[in-house]
C-alpha cells in the first residue's frame, strides 16, 4: 500500500473508517498530497510523451510515470480530472466485492456482495463501459473511450487494475472506442463499435495481434468455456460473428434477430444465448455447430441487452434494458418463467457464484438491483453513479 | 481503408485491373482480417440493387453508405450486394416510374399524397403525412415547430453511432434524407438476407427491422410507408420530441 499515500487525496467521510479495497492494510487516516498535474498518471493523454508501458511489455511492478509511484488513477492522465477515492465502508465480509462502470459519471462503484453497501467509488474519467474481471478474480479490466466520440481519441483503451487495490497495472491498445470485451489468461478480445472490427491485443506483449471484421456497429463479446470460440455480435448488421481462436480468423457468421447486444455461453459450452433489443428476442445458438436453433420471445415491453447464465446452467437471466425488467428462463424448456421488475434500463447482469444473486446495473435510475434468486424479488438496490453500464462480480 | 478496398475490388470485378498486380493491390496495406478475403466466389448469391439517387444529395449518401454497410456484411454471410443500372430486385429512388416496377421499389422522395391508393411494389421509407400531422397536432399552440424522420442530435438506440458513421463518412450530418437512403438499402439488404428465396416485393411487409429508433420497424399494408417514430424540431434545430407510434404485435 505504499504508493496509496501517493498522488492523491483520498477522503475519508465523518464517521467511516477509511480502508483499503479489499483486505488490503488500512489506511488509518485522510493523507493529502500534492494533485495531480497535467501529464501525471500513467495513462497519457496525447500530448504526453510515450507511456513506458506501451510496447514494452507490461509487467508493471512499479507503475511510476515520472519519479515516484503514481496510483489509482486509470483515467486519461493529465486530464484535470480530480481522481478520488471515496472510502465509505470497510468491507469486513469474506464475501466478493462488485464492480459496476458508470459510463456518464467517468466512475466505477464497488460494493460489497456480503452488506450490498457502497465501499468505493473511483474516478476512471473519460467512459468506462465494458469490465472483466480475469479468471482469479485479481485483476479487474475495464474498457475506457471517448465520451464525445467524434473521433479516434487517445481515451481509448482497456486499462487493468488490481481488483483489490486499484493500483493501475497497464494499459492497453485495444482498437478505435472499445466496449464489451473478453479476456483471457493472454489475451484481450474487444469490439470496436464505430470501425467494425474486433480487436485481439496480447497482454504479454501490449500489442494488437490482430484486427478482424465482424460486422457493422460490433457490441457484445463473448468467450465459449472452452477458449476456442469467441462470439462477437454486430448490431446494425444483426449478426454474430465467430471468432476461432487458435486461427484468429473468423470462421462463421450467422444473422439473429434485430440488434443483437450481448452474448454468453453456457457452463457446459454447449449453447450460447444472444439477446436482440430490437427483436425482444433471446436467440438459443448451437455453440458447437455455430447455428440458430430456436428465438425466445421475451415481454412485449423487453428491450434485451445483458444476459448471463446461472453457474448451474440452469437458469437464464436477461436485463431487459427499457422494459426495466429481469426476464428468467428455465434453460432445459427454454420458457420464460418470470419477469422481475428492477431498476430503469438495466443494461448489465451478473449471477453470484453461488447462484443466489443476481445484480443488474441500471443506466437511468442509476443504481443496482439486487435479485434474490430463490423468491425473484428485489431485495436491495444500491446507488451507482450516473449511466451505470456493467457489472461484474469479484472472487 | 475498406472503401479503398471495396472501390478496387469494384474495379477487379469489372475487369479494370485484370492481370497480374491486382490482388497486390488490395493486399498493399495492413487491414482488417477475414477469413474470406478472396473475391467472391460463383456460388455467392449475388443481389443487384439499382440506386436511382443522385451521389452527392444527402439521400444519395444515404444509400451508399447502407451499400458498403450491406457489402461488409454480405462478405460475411456470403451475400454479394452489387450496385446495377437496373435491377428485378429492388430500386432505391426518389420518383416510383409510372408503371409498374419490375421488383420492388423503395422511395426516398415525396411522400404519397394523401388518399392516394398504394402502387404495388412501390414502398415508401418515410413517415405518413397523417402520422406528421398527428405528431405535430401534439402541440397546437407552436408553430416553430417541423416534423423529421431522422435528426443529427438523436443519440439513443444506437442513433449516436448511425450518426457518426455518416458524418465521419461524408463530413456532412445525417438529416432524415441521408437516413432514407440508408434505411432503404438496409431494407433490401435484409430482405435479402432473412428470405434468400423469395421475391423482395413479396416478403416487404412481412419484415420487422431496427432502424436505430427503439423500436421494430415494419411496414403498413394499407399505405406501403414504414411505420415508425418521428421527431418535432423547432427553429432552433433542435429535438422537443420523439412521437412513437404505438406497435402492436
Amino acid at each position: 500500500m505504499d504508493g496509496v499515500r501517493s498522488g492523491f487525496r483520498i477522503f475519508a467521510p465523518q464517521g467511516a473508517k477509511a480502508c483499503s479495497l479489499g483486505r488490503q492494510p488500512q489506511v488509518t487516516d485522510s493523507t493529502i498530497i500534492p494533485e495531480p498535474r497535467r501529464g501525471d498518471g500513467i495513462l497519457p493523454r496525447s500530448d504526453d510523451p510515450p507511456s513506458p508501458l506501451r510496447g514494452s511489455g507490461i509487467r508493471c511492478a512499479s507503475l511510476s510515470w515520472g519519479s515516484r509511484p503514481r496510483l489509482h488513477a486509470f483515467a486519461p492522465c493529465g486530464a484535470r480530472t480530480l481522481l478520488l477515492l471515496f472510502f465509505l465502508a470497510l468491507p469486513l465480509a469474506a464475501a466478493p466485492l462488485a464492480y459496476v462502470t458508470n459510463e456518464l459519471a467517468g466512475t466505477v462503484t464497488i460494493f460489497d456482495t456480503a452488506t450490498n453497501k457502497v465501499v468505493s467509488t473511483v474516478t476512471t474519467g473519460a467512459r468506462p463501459r465494458g469490465l472483466q474481471l480475469t479468471a482469479d478474480g485479481k485483476r479487474l479490466y475495464v474498457a475506457l473511450s471517448d465520451i464525445g466520440r467524434t473521433t479516434k481519441s487517445s481515451a481509448d483503451a482497456i486499462v487493468a487494475v488490481d481488483a483489490a487495490t486499484f493500483r493501475p497495472v497497464a494499459r492497453f491498445d485495444a482498437g478505435s472506442d472499445p466496449e464489451r470485451f473478453v479476456v483471457t489468461r493472454d489475451r484481450l478480445y474487444a469490439a470496436n463499435e464505430d470501425a467494425g472490427t474486433a480487436t485481439v491485443t496480447e497482454i504479454a506483449k501490449n500489442k494488437v495481434i490482430a484486427s478482424l471484421i465482424v460486422g457493422i456497429e460490433p457490441e457484445g463479446v463473448a468467450l465459449s468455456p472452452n477458449g476456442r470460440w469467441v462470439y462477437v455480435t454486430a448490431e446494425t448488421s444483426n449478426t454474430v460473428s465467430v471468432i476461432d481462436t487458435r486461427s484468429l480468423e473468423v470462421v462463421s457468421t450467422f444473422l439473429v434477430d434485430p440488434r443483437p447486444r450481448v452474448a454468453t455461453f453456457s457452463p457446459d459450452g454447449k449453447r450460447a444465448y444472444v439477446t436482440a433489443e430490437i427483436g425482444g428476442t433471446l436467440a438459443v445458438v448451437d455453440a458447437v455447430r455455430h447455428k440458430v436453433l430456436r428465438t425466445i420471445k421475451l415481454p412485449p415491453t423487453a428491450k434485451p441487452v445483458g444476459v448471463v447464465v446461472s453457474p448451474d446452467g440452469k437458469r437464464i437471466y436477461v436485463a431487459n434494458g427499457h422494459g426495466n425488467s429481469v426476464s428468467v428462463i428455465d434453460a432445459a424448456t427454454e420458457k420464460l418463467t418470470a419477469t422481475v421488475p428492477v431498476g430503469k434500463r438495466p443494461w448489465g447482469i451478473a449471477v453470484t457464484r453461488d447462484g443466489k444473486r443476481i445484480y443488474t446495473a441500471n443506466g437511468v435510475s442509476n443504481d443496482i438491483s439486487v435479485i434474490d434468486a430463490a423468491t425473484l424479488k428485489v431485495i436491495a438496490t444500491i446507488p451507482a453513479g450516473k449511466g451505470a453500464w456493467g457489472v461484474v462480480i469479484g472472487r | 481503408m475498406t472503401n479503398r478496398r471495396d472501390f478496387l475490388r469494384g474495379l477487379l470485378a469489372a475487369g479494370a485491373l485484370a492481370g497480374a498486380g491486382a490482388e497486390e493491390a488490395l493486399a498493399a496495406k495492413p487491414r482488417p482480417r477475414q477469413r474470406s478475403e478472396s473475391p467472391p466466389t460463383p456460388s455467392m448469391r449475388q443481389i443487384p440493387i439499382a440506386l436511382r439517387l443522385d451521389p452527392e444529395t444527402a439521400a444519395g449518401r444515404g444509400a451508399r453508405m447502407g451499400l458498403e454497410e450491406a457489402q461488409r456484411a454480405g462478405e460475411l454471410l456470403k451475400l454479394q450486394f452489387q450496385e446495377a443500372p437496373t435491377s428485378d430486385y429492388a430500386t432505391v429512388g426518389l420518383v416510383p416510374p409510372k408503371q409498374e416496377p419490375p421488383g420492388l421499389f423503395l422511395t426516398v422522395g415525396p411522400l404519397l399524397k394523401q388518399g392516394e391508393e398504394p402502387r404495388p411494389r412501390v414502398y415508401s421509407v418515410s413517415a405518413t403525412l397523417e402520422f406528421r400531422r398527428q405528431a405535430l397536432a401534439r402541440h397546437p399552440d407552436r408553430n416553430d415547430l417541423h416534423v423529421v424522420d431522422w435528426h443529427q442530435d438523436l443519440k439513443k438506440f444506437g442513433a449516436d453511432a448511425l450518426n457518426l458513421r455518416f458524418s465521419r463518412r461524408f463530413e456532412q450530418p445525417m438529416d432524415e434524407a441521408a437516413w432514407r437512403g440508408w434505411m432503404a438499402v438496409k431494407l433490401i439488404t435484409e430482405l435479402a438476407l432473412r428470405y434468400p428465396d423469395a421475391v423482395a416485393a413479396d416478403k416487404i411487409e412481412e419484415l420487422s427491422l431496427d432502424g436505430h429508433k427503439g423500436m421494430p420497424l415494419r411496414f403498413d399494408p394499407r399505405s406501403h410507408h414504414l411505420i415508425q417514430p418521428v421527431y418535432l424540431v423547432d427553429a432552433g434545430e433542435k429535438v422537443v420530441e420523439e412521437v412513437a407510434p404505438e406497435w402492436t404485435e
